[in-house]
């Protein structure tokens, strides 16, 4: 069967290779067959032969090119001729304005292009930020490849960790007797609560002090800007403070050698420090000498295993193997310790852990592991990623959804001798175009939300970020790639177009490419209806934590924060009484800490049974009222009594866990069983209660009487009046201790600060799945106005012949309808496994939310519907003799 | 066709110019009714293979005598249109008058002898 038009593309093949014949050449000489071919078969030649004869008539395609070589420009020999550059320039004043004219003409559809780029550009702007200052923090120090920690490997038989206090003794033993190390350094953090700082008149509660010994300046590099470096933290009781901190207390006077009290200790202040960047751990505003630390402390003089405290930083000299080295040190403990560690049957080992590292892995003995916060950047990375493939779908989608419209002006240009070449750089010139333009926009978006960036990540940055080299450049360079990306396919779309095909308006392309654009519009829902079941479950988890019960009753609780432990050891039962005073305060405790807040591990063992059952465990100092004010119900034995005076440091309440913990099958069997040499008897049992949040596991504990660590009053208090109560409580605390600061909070806010991560986790999720289906719907909106604009003729024909409107709009609906069907069985299954993985990070998890898949489900359906529902309304309410009056 | 003389290739590519302008200044026209319409006026005499005007045509627009542009016409047929310049009406006036001076040469040549002084 002869086939006309596979005849006529192989010719035209034949032509397209004489380099001489440019595409217009042969688009005239192709109509010239064409007319040919006409005349004959209108004098009855069927095809072929007018085929034939009209071939016979022509001259070949080598003595044609010869020719038409000939009829190039003599001068120049460009082989874009004169003639028609000119021709040219009068349709086609530079791609530029093209670009931006067609932009104007087609406002709808540039809108939507631009907008979803300068949302998916702006979206991964921040996720870039985010990501840059979260892997900057301590990678920047100076040899910071020779900076280590050394952290501590514990083992008992209850498990093992790795943590960051070591033995006070480690830095300078390290320092004297290895010549690897160059400097080392102790430092020690102060306390779990903010420490007044006072100077005259000026008085603050400041949450940047540490201690530290006078390595720690020479190891992070921190510049010295007043005072002699040869003394800095050298004395004890003296201080560093950083610029803004001498600023603050002491304005335009001097503060060198004057004496600012911190935490009821005289120090004299021996330098100025520059300020510590944003991007560091070690947050060293206020640098105490760690002498008069650790010299006062007892519990923290020579190798005593159990007390992990202090920080050793150390820096290595240039060319020693990392890996050697810590071999060397391993067994230090065991060295100074070992006959302790022996008794207690627990092993300590030394590791070495990169600085660089330390904020986004987690050690273990062996290595390092992701922790959270880096999955987290994972994570987002991945959403960035996902929302800017979104942005240039669309793009794709659009750009090649329209290409029957622009396949006339392919047509046109191509006859006029446009080489293929040319027309691929001017429509990637014009989706170059369509970046850039949204890169300005995004520019401002971002500058625009940088607060609310900080809101949600804690990071504060202002616009010169931006202009950070990397920042710009990374940027730049998106939105190049973008560009090509989201152009690339259009481009090589529309110019492969045949310009007498496309002229003589056989290309269907509407059609052509819509397998591609229904695989894009999958896609983009699959990707959006997976961040919307992220979301769901990442809320219902948060949900489920706070639902669940606690074990304790946080609501109404109010604490007052005392500056230090043992501040009210003695007079502690005056400070409740007096607050009792008050009719809304119901019940009062005085303790170490209140649930949320740090707790410490202390070391216990049945008596007698060190080696096999010795355990450091969760422990709390409370008073005998502490059950009574949280609600906490004792499972056997009694709680402490107020009359019996042995209990005050001579009797222990564990939890149910810590009884389990010793061996112990029952709490009944666990009563009146005694701990440690000493021995303290066991009293009683509380149910388990969580002091943390639901991240955690619930621990065991010890509850002790030990008024010498009493650090919070919690009360009990109705809410009728709480100015008033607060206002009683603040009074009875000035009066006990004056020169005090006052300090107060709610024990349920607190622990929910817990939450903070998910929280904040669950609201950039929420915003970016927000960004993701914004985009989603716009691409939606394009395709359908197009497509309603495509089948205009035939809702015209179908409304003509007794459709209703009703039915005409199902009919566009049921298309999406199976799109987004179809997407939610792809994301489904990413959206579990993802899920479930995340939920493994919970001690306490919710089951899988199979509702929440639904809800996902259709809650994009019913967006999507949203979306289309204005198209398929017009389209089907449009009067037929409007789009049929043409036919 | 039979009894015609055909045109020498020689000839036919030397007054293949004059004959388009000569087309062209009497309108707007395109490639291939420019050959029907060679083909009507020569009786078939000028031979050309049919699509050898083309690159002529091209060469004609390059010197500027002609420009081009393409139209669809009413039939959705793609066609590129020649027309001519003023700096093309000029080379056809030239082109003439040299044509007819060599025409009017053969002509004085070819006459009876009885015309002789």
């Amino acid at each position: 069967m002869f086939d006309l038009e596979k005849e006529i593309r192989k010719w035209r093949r034949g032509l397209q290779k004489n380099a001489s014949l440019r595409d217009g050449d042969i688009a005239e000489l192709e109509s010239h067959l064409r007319e040919e071919m006409a005349r004959q078969t209108a004098s009855g030649a069927d095809d072929e032969t007018a085929f034939r004869a009209a071939l016979a008539r022509s001259a070949s395609s080598d003595a044609l090119g010869a020719e038409f070589k000939k009829s190039l420009p003599r001068r120049g020999g460009s082989p874009a001729s004169r003639g028609h550059r000119n021709f040219l320039a009068g349709l086609f004043p530079g791609y530029l304005r093209l670009a931006l004219r067609r932009m104007v003409k087609h406002k709808g559809y540039s809108l939507i292009n631009v907008l979803a780029l300068t949302v998916g550009i702006a979206a991964s702007g921040f996720a870039l930020l985010y990501v840059l200052f979260e892997t900057s923090i301590d990678t920047y120090h100076k040899d910071v490849d020779r900076l280590y920690r050394v952290g501590l490997y514990r083992k008992t038989a209850q498990g093992e960790d790795v943590v960051a206090g070591n033995y006070t003794p480690l830095a300078p033993a390290l320092k004297e007797q290895y010549p690897q190390v160059e400097f080392a350094a102790q430092l020690l953090s102060l306390g779990f609560e903010p420490q007044p700082v006072v100077y005259r008149d000026k008085a603050f509660k400041e949450a940047n002090i540490c201690a530290a010994s006078p390595d720690l300046i020479r190891i992070l590099d921190i510049p010295l800007l007043r005072g002699d470096p040869g003394d800095a933290l050298e004395r004890k009781n003296t201080v560093l403070l950083s610029e803004r901190m001498a600023r603050k207390y002491f304005g335009v006077e001097d503060p060198l050698g004057k004496i600012v009290r911190i935490n009821d200790k005289d120090c004299e202040v021996t330098g100025v420090v520059g300020n510590p960047p944003a991007n560091t751990q070690v947050q060293h505003d206020i640098l105490m000498s760690v002498r008069s630390e650790l010299e006062i402390e007892e519990h923290f003089q020579g190798w005593k295993p159990g007390i992990a405290g202090v920080v050793t930083l150390i820096k290595l000299k240039p060319g020693v193997d990392a890996a050697e080295f810590e071999r060397l040190i391993r067994d230090l403990p065991a060295k100074y310790a070992g006959e302790v560690l022996k008794k207690m049957g627990a092993v300590n080992l030394m590791v070495l852990q990169p600085l660089k590292k330390l904020y986004l892995y987690e050690s273990t003995l062996e290595n390092l592991r992701p922790s959270q916060k880096l999955v987290y950047l994972y994570i987002f990375s991945a959403i960035a990623v996902l929302i800017l493939v979104l942005a240039c779908m669309n793009f794709v989608n659009l750009a090649t959804a329209r290409s029957a419209g622009r396949a006339g002006e392919v047509g046109v240009r191509k006859a006029a001798g446009a080489e293929r070449r040319q027309l691929i750089v001017q429509f990637l010139g014009e989706s170059l175009f369509v970046a850039f333009a949204s890169l300005a926009l995004a520019v401002v978006v971002i500058l625009l939300f940088l607060p609310a960036f900080k809101g949600l990540t804690g990071i504060a940055l202002d616009g010169t970020a931006l202009l950070e080299p990397v920042v710009a450049a990374s940027l730049i360079g998106l939105t190049v790639l973008i560009g090509l990306a989201s152009g690339i396919y259009p481009a090589l779309f529309l110019s492969s177009f045949q310009p007498v095909v496309v002229l003589k308006g056989r290309l269907r392309t509407g059609l052509k490419g819509v397998r591609l654009r229904r695989a894009l519009v999958v896609a983009q829902f699959a990707i959006s209806i997976f961040l919307i079941i992220g979301t769901l479950i990442i809320a219902g988890q948060v949900g489920y934590m706070r639902g669940q019960p606690l074990g304790f009753a946080k609501e109404q609780r109010l604490v007052i924060n005392f500056r230090t432990w043992g501040m009210m050891e003695n007079n502690y039962d005056t400070v409740k009484s007096e607050l009792l005073r008050h009719p809304d305060i119901l019940a009062a405790t005085a303790c170490s800490g209140v649930p949320g807040k740090g707790i410490n591990r202390t070391y216990y063992y049945p008596t007698g049974l060190q080696a096999e059952k010795g355990l450091a465990l969760r422990s709390l100092r409370a008073d005998h009222d502490f059950f009574r004010v949280f609600d906490i119900p004792v499972v056997a034995g009694r709680p402490f009594q107020k009359d019996i005076r042995t209990d005050t440091y001579g009797a222990l309440v564990l939890n149910e866990q810590g009884a389990r913990a010793f061996g112990w099958a029952t709490a009944d069997e666990a009563v009146g069983k005694t701990m440690s040499d000493e021995p303290i008897p066991v009293v009683g049992i509380v149910k388990d209660f969580h002091w943390w949040g639901l991240q955690r596991p619930i621990e065991p504990m010890v509850v002790r009487v030990s008024p010498d660590l009493f650090r919070y009053i919690a009360m009990k208090v109705d809410t009728k009046d709480l100015p008033g109560t607060i206002a009683h409580v603040k009074a009875v605390y000035d009066r006990l201790f004056p020169g005090e600061i006052f300090e107060y909070f709610f024990v349920d806010e607190a622990f929910d600060r817990q939450y903070a991560t998910e929280v904040r986790m669950g609201l950039l999720f929420r915003v970016f799945t927000g960004v993701a289906l914004f985009i989603a719907c716009l691409g939606l909106l394009g395709l359908t106005s197009f497509i309603a604009e495509q089948r205009a003729k035939e809702i015209g024909i179908r409304k003509v012949l007794g459709a209703s409107v009703p039915g005409l709009i199902s009919l566009m609906s049921l298309e999406f309808t199976r799109w987004v069907l179809l997407a939610n069985l792809i994301a489904w299954p990413a959206a579990y496994f993802v899920g479930r993985k995340w939920l493994e990070n919970f001690a306490t998890r919710m089951p899988m939310p199979w509702g929440l898949f639904l809800l996902g489900a259709g809650l994009a359906l019913a967006i999507a519907h949203l979306t289309v529902s204005y198209q398929s309304v017009r389209a089907a309410t449009a009067n037929p003799v409007e789009s049929l009056r043409y036919e | 066709m039979k009894g015609l003389t055909m045109v020498s290739k020689a000839l036919v590519a030397a007054s293949t110019k004059p004959i388009l302008l000569s087309i062209l200044v009497r309108g707007e026209n395109y490639g291939y009714q420019i050959i029907q319409r060679v083909k009507e006026v020569s009786g078939g005499s000028l031979k050309w293979a049919d699509n050898m005007i083309y690159p002529v045509l091209h060469r004609l627009e390059n010197d500027g005598f002609i420009v081009s542009r393409w139209r669809i016409s009413d039939g959705g047929r793609l066609r590129k249109y020649y027309q001519i310049t003023e700096l093309g009406r000029k080379e056809f006036e030239a082109e003439k008058s040299q044509w007819m001076d060599v025409h009017n040469s053969l002509c004085r040549l070819w006459e009876p002898a009885t015309a002789r002084d």
